[in-house]
């Protein structure tokens, strides 16, 4: 595998002001985004957006809208039905290929770009939407499960274009965009994704409303068994789960407190055998390394296997865990740090480590980042009580409209 | 009051008596609401220099074996014009010293040393502990979005170290740079922070350094190492007037970037412990990532100083332990990725200087910072064991590999035998052992991980791979 150095070498001056660099075709910025929010879109965009985001029209067939499988009632995640980790499209029997995320707080996700620190060996990738960061903004994002055969299975923007104008919200999308706003595929477009990037800026998908809010803002207390599980969470000797999940629970800007850094990692997560896709033994969905080859970064394949840490906001609320939807409970996902190299039989078919990644790229894992750098006999980091105390703080994550749900 | 060494009781009755007969020093300068800090770092060839920092325009007296002298002035009280900083102008400020820094250099064999009623921690003539640590101080910096919580111990766990270690009661302290971290304003909205100085001045050397790390200023003289956090666009100015031991001057104080060229280099010298050992300080706080080309200004510098080393460590029945921030012969992890070997600008210096050897005939082991880990190397080739013991308080890096990988040396030409490694808050005591050492990390609650033994150039540590802090 090249060294991350390689990545630095090849990185070319850019113009802007506060990019360094460019990797590829990403920037690497001279300092990481500040903390984003509160936003203000305005109210009528907000609504059409919503509007749209439950449309079913919008799909080919009709029938499955944006939150089909971001669903209201599991904190706007889910996964349209399938039980097996990743959703139903609109087609019957076809399925996704990744575990569909909340789609809260999608809003706090910077563009894609590259940081490094002074102290950092090489720069490291931040950001942009989806697990694999292909998206810098929701007006790029909504195109693509518009157009994804597995999920809404448009033929082409042009169909959802036309979709778009005779759409009941048609009307609010030429007041605020202008009478020709729909006259155009381009146009028509840009229109909806302004819309839906209002939407997803609206209080409704970024409530900050959990009892954890509550509790940084004293309006709340935890259980002892949460209080512990907030230590263990942040204890870099026990979890470490916040060197990634990063928050503040000492800042009353809840923005602070996104439980993701929005960096890229390699956990190698097991394989989900449920998924048809994985019938194909050469099957294997290798996340950042896509978006990497596409943005033209040196070396893409040492980015296989990574994906971007997501937000932990409402995670006990999902339906599924981790980007293939391979673990069926929370505590399974918690476990699976503590214990993940220790007891591999315990994960992995046969024990065989890493095996929803090629060979190859499996080198790529992380094992470095406690609790996953145990190897086999030694004691976990946490035990079972100490995994109890984690999920029973993760539960405090969830905001007030699921808090019965999780 | 800081207690004296049992030794110099008897010898202190009498000035005690004095001291308890009339309640304070006359001498307005010496009297300690003025006197906030004092302290005591080795200079080259071992020279103890006693420093203060007080809020009067005169220095005080220094009363040395019961002679009395007035200490001299090294850095006037003052705020040099903003200079360009490793930060945006706008996260910039000018960095004020409202405090003198007075010195005085004391004799090597002097039993005791005080200024007003607090006594300096003196040189002892066979040292037989030597504390360990680095980069100790808390990380406020808004380029990375860290702001870690540096009013909260358990977050930041300078003060719990140096309460910890300096119950152990070391002869002397080993700091092997980085002692200041907190480069920007804390966001109003975190309390974890709240009214943290920020910046290069003293309030913020107070807050990161000398205020959690009192105990140890106490307990024994440093050896101070100069860390990439000291380069003379983050806190050069700072370390020029509080803590390097050359003489002061415009053109060494980190106040004008026009002479950065020069002050972000100092000469190597060596510091006696005991008589069969020295410590030879090297800076390299402006060393870069990349392996320096010939011509390079930097190159030519560092290759001065390589080639003063091996004079320094020429010097016959001594055990040299080479100490600079960056590691050379050690690694940098990487999440994801094999770990990165040791620093490459030095490294391409060491090795036109000493090729394949790195380090020149004598020295026995390097101890380093920088890596937020500690770290015990052996090799099976003939390099030097080299520690890492950058574990004292900022942000921890992420764990070596373990198993390690094989066939990873960290540099061309070396070869790994054995790591021990870790990645929670710490630090290292080096204890006297026959004719040589034996180095022991501690976590921050002083719970022992792993005891290294030394013989020559080598180490054998009693446990091999990751620790659990």
């Amino acid at each position: 595998m090249a060294s991350l150095a390689l990545v630095a070498m090849l990185a070319v001056p850019a113009s802007a002001q506060d990019v360094v660099a460019r990797i590829g075709t990403t920037p690497q910025r001279a300092a990481m985004p500040g903390v984003a929010g509160p936003f203000n879109p305005s109210p009528a965009r907000a609504a059409l957006g919503r509007q749209a985001f439950f449309d079913a029209r919008l799909s080919e067939p009709a029938g499955t809208s944006c939150a089909s499988c971001h669903h209201p009632a599991k904190a706007f995640s889910g996964n349209h039905g399938s039980r097996i980790g990743v959703p139903l499209g609109s087609r019957p029997g076809l399925l996704g290929v990744r575990n569909t995320p909340s789609a809260l707080y999608t809003a706090y996700v910077p563009p894609l770009l590259f940081y490094q620190d002074d102290d950092a060996p090489a720069p490291t990738p931040f950001g942009g939407l989806f697990a694999d960061g292909r998206a810098d903004d929701v007006p790029a994002l909504v195109r693509h499960p518009l157009l994804d055969p597995n999920e809404m299975h448009n033929r082409s923007l042009d169909a959802v274009a036309a979709k778009l104008c005779g759409a009941p919200y048609a009307d609010g999308l030429k007041r605020e965009f202008g009478p020709k706003a729909l006259d155009t595929t381009a146009g028509a477009i840009a229109a909806l994704g302004k819309t839906m990037e209002s939407f997803l800026q609206s209080r409704e998908m970024a409530p900050f409303s959990s009892r954890y809010d509550a509790w940084v803002q004293g309006k709340a207390t935890f259980s002892p068994q949460e209080l512990r599980g907030l230590k263990l969470f942040k204890n870099p000797d026990k979890g470490n789960c916040a060197s990634c999940h990063k928050f503040n629970e000492t800042s009353s800007n809840p923005a602070r407190s996104m439980f993701t850094d929005y960096g890229f990692d390699a956990i190698g997560v097991p394989r989900n055998r449920a998924l048809p896709a994985t019938r194909d033994a050469k099957y294997f969905d290798t996340g950042l390394c896509a978006t990497a080859s596409a943005n033209k970064w040196p070396d893409s394949g040492q980015w296989c296997g990574y994906f971007r840490t997501p937000s932990l906001r409402n995670v006990a609320v999902r339906e599924r865990w981790m980007h293939n939807g391979v673990f069926t409970t929370l505590r399974d996902a918690v476990a699976f740090y503590a214990t993940r190299s220790i007891e591999p039989e315990r994960w992995y078919r046969k024990g065989e480590l890493f095996d929803d990644l090629p060979e190859r790229y499996r080198g790529n894992v992380n094992a470095a980042t406690l609790p996953y750098n145990r190897r086999k006999g030694m004691q976990p980091a946490l035990d079972d009580d100490e995994i109890d105390a984690i999920v029973a703080f993760l539960r405090t994550l969830t905001d007030a409209p699921w808090a019965g749900r999780q | 009051m800081t207690k004296p060494p049992l030794r110099a009781a008897l010898a202190l009755a009498a000035t005690a008596a004095l001291l308890a007969g009339c309640g304070t020093t006359t001498d307005e300068a010496s009297r300690d609401e003025h006197v906030k800090y004092a302290w005591v770092v080795l200079g080259d060839g071992g020279k103890p220099i006693a420093r203060v920092a007080t809020d009067y325009a005169t220095c005080p007296n220094i009363n040395v074996d019961d002679g009395e002298t007035r200490m001299l002035l090294r850095a006037a009280a003052g705020s040099a014009a903003q200079r360009t900083t490793a930060s945006a102008a706008a996260d910039s400020k000018p960095s004020s010293f409202p405090l003198n820094t007075c010195e005085a250099a004391l004799p090597t064999n002097a039993k005791l040393a005080r200024v007003g009623t607090k006594f300096l921690p003196l040189p002892k003539a066979e040292p037989q502990r030597v504390l360990v640590l680095a980069d100790t101080g808390c990380r406020l910096k808004k380029a990375d979005n860290a702001f870690q919580s540096c009013n909260d111990a358990e977050m930041w766990p300078l003060a719990q170290i140096a309460a910890t270690a300096a119950a152990m009661k070391p002869d002397l302290v080993l700091h092997i740079g980085d002692y200041h971290y907190r480069e920007n304003a804390c966001p109003a909205d975190i309390a974890g922070c709240k009214d943290s100085p920020w910046g290069y001045g003293w309030d913020t050397w107070e807050a990161d350094l000398f205020k959690p790390a009192e105990p140890l200023l106490a307990a024994a003289p440093w050896i101070v190492v100069r860390g990439n956090h000291e380069e003379c666009a983050r806190a050069g100015q700072g370390w020029f007037r509080l803590l390097d031991t050359g003489p002061y001057s415009a053109a060494r104080s980190c106040d004008s970037p026009a002479n950065d060229d020069a002050a972000n280099y100092s000469a190597p010298y060596a510091v006696p412990v005991g008589g069969d050992t020295q410590v030879i300080v090297f800076d390299s706080a402006k060393a870069g990532k990349a392996a320096l080309p010939l011509t390079d200004p930097q190159f030519i510098a560092y290759q001065k100083d390589f080639k003063t080393v091996a004079t320094l460590a020429a010097k016959a029945k001594t055990t040299s332990l080479f100490v600079n921030h960056h590691p050379i012969l050690g690694y940098a992890p990487i999440a994801g990725s094999a770990p990165a070997g040791g620093n490459a600008a030095l490294l391409s210096v060491a090795a036109q200087v000493n090729p394949s050897a790195y380090y020149p005939p004598g020295i026995a082991l390097a101890l380093h910072g920088h890596v937020h880990d500690f770290q015990a190397i052996n090799f099976s080739s003939n390099h030097p064991a080299t520690f890492v013991s950058g574990n004292g308080g900022d942000n921890l890096d992420v764990a070596l590999p373990d198993p390690f990988p094989a066939n990873l040396p960290p540099a061309p030409g070396v070869t790994l035998d054995r790591i021990t490694h870790s990645v929670t808050f710490g630090f290292m005591v080096m204890d006297r052992a026959g004719t040589g050492w034996t180095f022991k990390a501690y976590t921050r609650a002083g719970k022992l991980m792993a005891t290294c033994t030394q013989s020559l150039n080598r180490i054998a540590c009693d446990k091999v791979g990751f620790l659990a802090g």
